[in-house]
């Protein structure tokens, strides 16, 4: 256990002039198990015997769970000094709304009579989780154990650029995402902004990026953009799986037919464009 | 009236999203992403409904994000709190209400992804959640943190749905004061004019050329990192009044000219009580 004789905010020391006693880590655990109707958690104080002449009847103790980008919860567990003459121990639930495997915690214990100033603060990490007691992951309408999500990107980058051939071309090999290469005339601002534009060009990156992972998924691979991609064009499948592009079932049809499924499908994403005003038709003209 | 149960983007669905965003990321009219949003949601591929959600209703109007909250969270609150923070959920309603909570110019992709991170830069840069800037996610999360004080809602929540306000993003920006009533309200006392829903204009200089007044996004910077990181540190934050907080906030340059609305703020509380 130390005492903290300075905060750093920012270049500047200032007093700790709470006089606030911090924990180790080593010294506060917290185990967490779910239950049915949320978390149960168990908080352990090892140095409670030390802390105890600080604590006076009318003492708050909190537990704040903290994630990084997510609001902090704050857990309510009433008179610090129920929980330190329990020999540090003590148990509780919450209705947590957060993935215990993502979170940590802070525990304070904060005196009313100073502001709720932090008497005794800890910073607890990652809590310990009890996989046994948790069973209802399937049937769970939410998702409290998943994974945390990774790093979510665009499915497509669109350059401008004189080093194309004809007005657009396409770069699928070692990129982060598939690379719309546009010359200079036809220009970026263009294939982003006008409808026109998208309708005619992205349906034809759709099939291109679809056919060459279909007919040559060996030579991609490894690049990092293939699942994403998967994922979309299999949403459009009216199998709703990947296999149906590559024909790998009873019935018939071409791999340009199904891919071309695909691509129907795709354009309804795109935004609605005008009909377009028909030509007159030369053989009035010659009439 | 058109029913639907709050459902969750599968994994094709949240690709189909980035697409609809990128092909669509500027439009004329905003509803102009009615009809392929509505398509996203209406394919069962692409979104399925949450187990033990509720209802919303599709052609429901907002005028404000309070609006907003109070018509979908109880749906989503029948299958958990943890639904404020599914990826999945946050897309769908985008999507539902895709001319009322998308703006014309649709903002960085990364910020419609809960939990995303954003690339780490080079160097020493450090990856960080996003979480702050989606629309969705801010107003629903000081929903289910403030429901019960009007005062807190009506004046947080006054602004469009598509709308993040200055002083709402700042809130956001702090994870440690999204919960926590007193810092909200501190910094509604401070900068917040009710009359205008938007923060107070800058105080006047006053005759001496020199002296110079901070506009009001830098002094809430200042409040942010001067009170409240240091209250962080030092105090339980969930349980401080506005008032308390209030007592701690210095007489600097910057932050001295706010701190008369914020008495004008809490002598208003004391008349009405």
């Amino acid at each position: 256990m130390t005492q903290s004789l300075s905060l750093k905010d920012k270049s500047t020391y200032v007093l700790n002039f709470t006089n606030r006693i911090d924990l180790d880590r080593g010294e506060v655990t917290l185990d967490i198990s779910a239950r049915e109707n949320g978390l149960q958690f168990e908080v352990c104080i090892s140095t409670w015997a030390a802390i105890r002449p600080r604590i006076s009847p009318e003492m708050n103790l909190t537990l704040a769970l903290t994630r990084g980008g997510t609001a902090d919860t704050y857990v309510d567990l009433g008179p610090a000094l129920r929980a330190v003459n329990a020999q540090g121990q003590f148990t509780g639930s919450i209705d947590s709304w957060l993935d215990p495997t993502s979170f940590g915690a802070r525990l304070m214990i904060s005196d009313p009579r100073r502001s709720h100033a932090i008497v005794v603060g800890a910073k607890i990490g990652r809590p310990n989780i009890v996989i046994e007691d948790y069973d209802e992951q399937d049937v769970s309408p939410v998702r409290p154990f998943s994974k945390s999500a990774g790093r979510e990107s665009g499915l497509i980058d669109v350059f401008e650029t004189e080093m194309v051939s004809g007005h657009w071309n396409l770069n699928l090999n070692e990129v982060e995402v598939p690379q719309l290469m546009v010359s200079k005339r036809l220009g970026k601002e263009r294939v982003v902004n006008d409808p026109l534009i998208q309708n005619v060009i992205f349906p034809e990156v759709f099939r291109k990026v679809v056919t060459a992972l279909v007919l040559d998924p060996e030579r991609f691979i490894d690049e990092p953009w293939v699942e994403d991609w998967k994922k979309l064009a299999t949403g459009f499948s009216p199998t709703s799986e990947w296999d149906f592009y590559q024909g790998d079932d009873d019935e018939i049809r071409s791999i340009e037919e199904r891919i071309g499924e695909g691509v129907a499908g795709y354009m309804r994403l795109l935004p609605s464009i005008p009909l377009l005003g028909r030509t007159k038709d030369t053989h009035e003209d010659s009439l | 009236m058109r029913q639907i149960q709050i459902s969750r983007m599968t994994e094709a669905g949240k690709a189909a999203f980035r697409s609809l965003i990128e092909s669509m990321s500027i439009v004329e009219d905003v509803s102009e992403r009615v009809a392929p949003a509505f398509a996203l949601i209406s394919n069962p591929r692409f979104c399925e409904p949450v187990p033990g959600a509720g209802s919303i209703d599709l052609d429901a109007r907002f005028a404000t994000s309070l609006d907003f909250a109070q018509h979908v969270y109880p749906a989503m609150l029948a299958a958990g709190p943890s639904t404020l923070v599914d990826p999945g959920i946050n897309l769908f309603l985008y999507l539902a209400y895709a001319d009322q909570l998308l703006q014309k110019r649709a903002r960085v992709i990364a910020n419609y992804f809960l939990d995303d991170r954003t690339p780490e830069k080079e160097g020493n840069g450090k990856a960080y959640l996003r979480n702050m800037r989606n629309t969705i996610y801010v107003h629903l999360t000081f929903y289910h943190f403030h429901h019960k004080n009007h005062r807190i809602c009506s004046s947080l929540l006054s602004g469009r749905p598509c709308i993040l306000a200055n002083h709402e993003e700042r809130i956001s920006q702090r994870p440690q004061i999204v919960s926590s009533p007193g810092a909200i309200e501190l910094v509604l006392a401070m900068f917040y004019n009710p009359k205008t829903g938007n923060l107070h204009r800058s105080p006047s200089a006053g005759r001496d050329p020199r002296s110079r007044v901070k506009d009001p996004n830098s002094a809430l910077k200042e409040l942010s990192v001067i009170v409240f990181g240091q209250c962080a540190r030092n105090y339980d934050l969930s349980r401080m009044t506005a008032q308390q907080m209030f007592a701690l906030v210095p007489d600097t340059k910057g932050l001295k000219p706010y701190k008369q609305h914020a008495l004008r703020w809490f002598s208003a509380d004391v008349a009405e009580h």
